[in-house]
């Protein structure tokens, strides 16, 4: 299973990846494990009945001979420089390039290697003089072309020209819009660049955005050239620089592949149910927190500073963790919108995401608000509902499935296979559903004799008929006193389970400890001398079974009847004098084709 | 970390790691049964010879320590000190439970603002799932 719920016990594998330069100690590798298991702690806190235990695995991993950012399309800058570019310019009297960064500035040398000559970065202060004043607050960008032998500054979506012939005077009609003047120029560009050059030596301008890039020819109508934009550094890329290394070094394959088998050996070696690998590095990446869940993995970066000086990490960890486990962000800035579906188990609406939510909470996926979960990501995790118990089960003969209920929530089964796209809410799919029933029913009931289903909640029932597009019969619901003869007053109150049994096509209900016997073939009248107590009765009933049950369900493949209490259930076999069969209690979990939080 | 219920669990045989892998999956299951099965609440794992547990009762912990070989010990920051012969893994593993459990640290944490440190700002300012996820 992938990660599909954030139950039980998830294997936290870590890898320390560090060499010359980026070296991580002993205290920060035990920092950074308190803040896992910080983060953990804070994410079980959310919800105890999840079952959540951390396993955690470390490995470390030196490269000695790694070299930062060896592979950029731009080689020798300083990683400031990486993440952004606020200008550039082509000298033809020094015939370098010149790239501008707040008040710094780069020179490289095209004739070189295009590397960055020695000593820069250096300051801009009192080498640029001339600009117009509102130029001169700042500019974005800056070239000098060899087409027109004129200088263009760039600041937001304008542009103005410089003639250095001219006594370095701004040409009459400037400034002008992008837009429109620049052909081929990505929408993002025309609102404005952050850097930009003419290269003589291959006669084309170069336009940056962010960690971006395009190329514009100017002999070929000024338009830019296909394929681009492209990435100035590696983009994403960086982390494979370091990743494929450390994965080799630790003795499995390459990238997604490599990731995802040190994940089965982490869990597979801790005997976890679900697990993810995570990265901690102070190696180049793209960005310095981020998850790709279906590797699956985390990637966490101390860009400055030693890793035991961020106290955040736990709820950051605990933020993309969340992404791991199929939670979106919800913060304006990640672009997300209310009406994308996610979640593995259960799938529901990010209607917490802060560009569209009406009125949204701070929580884990907003602002990493560690023990504070908006209600859209319990389903989105898995913590939705079918967490500590199963409230109803019924086989229905009409379509040869069985059901199961738990809160507002049903899944189905062909078998004792999970049909696919369950869970499903109950509101919306069962036609007619009163509001307090589809919250969640107490117990559900085959009737052969007319084949309906019988749902009971608190002191009422309602009734479901198949033949009818599975609605709620007219006239329901109706009170179990008074409908159901013979029903004790306590069991007239509410049922805890029921179950029909073609085997004597009786059907039972169970309220406590005890238990009672319909006819449904003798006027739906309760049996003679019942209630009784379920103990002594049902033969090998455990003593928490036989104090009362949750649901009961009859498994028609095989012919059996099943009880359920918290998160365990047994099989009683009608045909061998209705015992509990050997081996019984069983986990829920996986033996029900379901992850389901374990005792 | 709420120390009066908390405990850690040396497990025999488990730490150090034989030839400096994981212990096997199925060794691990049977521990964890037994422990399912005196009711004993499995909060954090080494993955090696190391648990953190949920006492609920003093039964519980009598019952623990009647287990061949188990070691049952409070939990911390001294915790250390009380273990020898424990692998590298382990050994982080307790430090990093050393530094939970100092009054400190804890104080820290229960003061914390969230959305207070410049990390926690950075994270907002740009999507932290890569585009091709």
């Amino acid at each position: 299973m992938s990660n599909e719920r954030m139950i039980n016990r998830i294997s936290v594998g870590i890898v320390y990846v560090d060499g010359p330069a980026f070296e991580i100690n002993d205290d920060e590798k035990a920092h950074i494990l308190a803040e896992v298991q910080e983060a953990i702690t804070g994410l079980a806190s959310n919800e105890p009945r999840a079952n959540l235990t951390g396993v955690y695995s470390t490995l470390s991993v030196t490269l000695p001979t790694f070299v930062p950012w060896e592979g950029a399309n731009w080689p020798g800058l300083s990683e400031p420089f990486y993440r952004s570019i606020d200008d550039a310019l082509w000298s033809g009297t020094t015939n370098k390039i010149y790239f501008f960064r707040g008040s710094e500035y780069i020179r490289v040398d095209p004739n070189n290697g295009w590397q960055a000559d020695p000593g820069y970065p250096k300051p801009i202060a009192g080498n640029w003089p001339g600009f117009p004043a509102n130029f001169a607050t700042g500019i974005n960008a800056a070239l000098w072309s060899g087409t027109t032998s004129k200088i263009y500054f760039f600041k937001g979506s304008e542009y103005i020209r410089v003639d250095p012939n001219n006594g370095w005077n701004v040409d009459a009609g400037y400034p002008k819009p992008i837009a429109g003047n620049w052909p081929g120029f990505p929408a993002d560009f025309a609102a404005g660049v952050d850097a930009a050059l003419w290269s003589g030596t291959t006669d084309k301008i170069y336009f940056f955005k962010g960690d971006q890039y395009i190329r514009v020819d100017p002999n070929n109508g000024w338009n830019v050239d296909p394929d681009y934009p492209k990435p100035v550094g590696l983009g994403w890329d960086a982390e494979d620089k370091w990743r494929d290394p450390a994965l080799t070094a630790l003795g499995f394959p390459v990238g997604s592949a490599g990731v995802a088998q040190l994940t089965d050996f982490f869990q597979g070696a801790v005997a976890a149910q679900f697990g993810y690998v995570a990265f901690f590095t102070k190696m180049p990446t793209a960005w310095f927190a981020y998850a790709n869940s279906g590797w699956p993995k985390v990637v966490m970066r101390r860009t400055s500073g030693a890793f035991d000086s961020w106290t955040s990490l736990d709820s950051i960890f605990a933020h993309e963790t969340g992404h791991i486990f199929g939670a979106p962000d919800e913060y304006a800035s990640s672009n997300c919108v209310c009406t994308s579906s996610h979640g593995r188990f259960f799938t529901e609406v990010n209607g917490n995401c802060d560009n569209c939510a009406t009125t949204p909470v701070n929580c884990l996926m907003k602002n990493n608000t560690l023990t504070s979960l908006c209600a859209f990501t319990p389903p989105h995790i898995g913590w939705e509902a079918f967490l500590d118990t199963i409230d109803a089960g019924v086989h229905t003969y009409t379509n040869g499935k069985l059901y199961m209920f738990q809160g507002a929530y049903y899944v189905r089964y062909t078998g004792f296979d999970l049909d696919a796209e369950y869970p499903k809410k109950i509101a919306g799919n069962w036609p007619g559903f009163p509001a307090d029933f589809a919250a969640g029913v107490d117990a559900a009931v085959w009737g052969q004799p007319n084949s309906r289903v019988y749902f009971f909640k608190g002191s009422q029932y309602v009734r479901v008929d198949p033949a009818a597009g599975w609605a709620v019969e007219a006239g329901y619901p109706k009170a179990i006193a008074g409908n159901w003869p013979g029903f004790p007053a306590d069991f007239a109150t509410g049922v805890d389970a029921a179950v029909y049994t073609p085997t004597n096509q009786k059907i039972y209900f169970f309220k406590g400890s005890q238990y009672i016997r319909v006819d449904p073939n003798n006027g739906w009248n309760v049996d003679a001398g019942y209630p009784k107590p379920i103990a002594g009765n049902w033969p090998g009933f455990p003593a928490d079974f036989a104090a009362g049950v949750e649901s009961a369900a009859w498994g028609e493949p095989n012919e059996r009847v099943y009880f359920f209490k918290d998160t365990r259930y047994i099989r009683v076999n009608p045909a061998a004098g209705w015992a509990v069969e050997a081996g019984y209690p069983r986990d829920i979990n996986v033996n029900w084709r379901m992850p389901f939080p374990a005792a | 970390m709420d120390e009066e219920t908390l405990r850690v669990l040396v497990v025999p045989g488990q730490s150090p790691r034989s030839a400096g892998r994981l212990t096997s999956g199925v060794e691990r299951k049977r521990l964890l049964s037994a422990l399912s099965s005196a009711g004993v609440k499995v909060r954090h794992d080494s993955g090696g010879g190391l648990l953190v547990v949920e006492i609920a009762n003093e039964n519980q912990e009598s019952a623990l320590r009647k287990y061949s070989g188990l070691k049952v010990l409070p939990l911390d920051e001294n915790v250390g000190d009380r273990l020898s012969e424990i692998d590298e893994q382990d050994a982080l593993f307790v430090r990093a439970l050393a530094i939970r459990a100092n009054p400190k640290y804890r104080e820290a944490k229960r003061r914390r603002v969230p959305g207070e440190t410049p990390e926690e700002q950075l994270l907002l300012s740009a999507p932290c799932t890569p585009p091709e996820d």
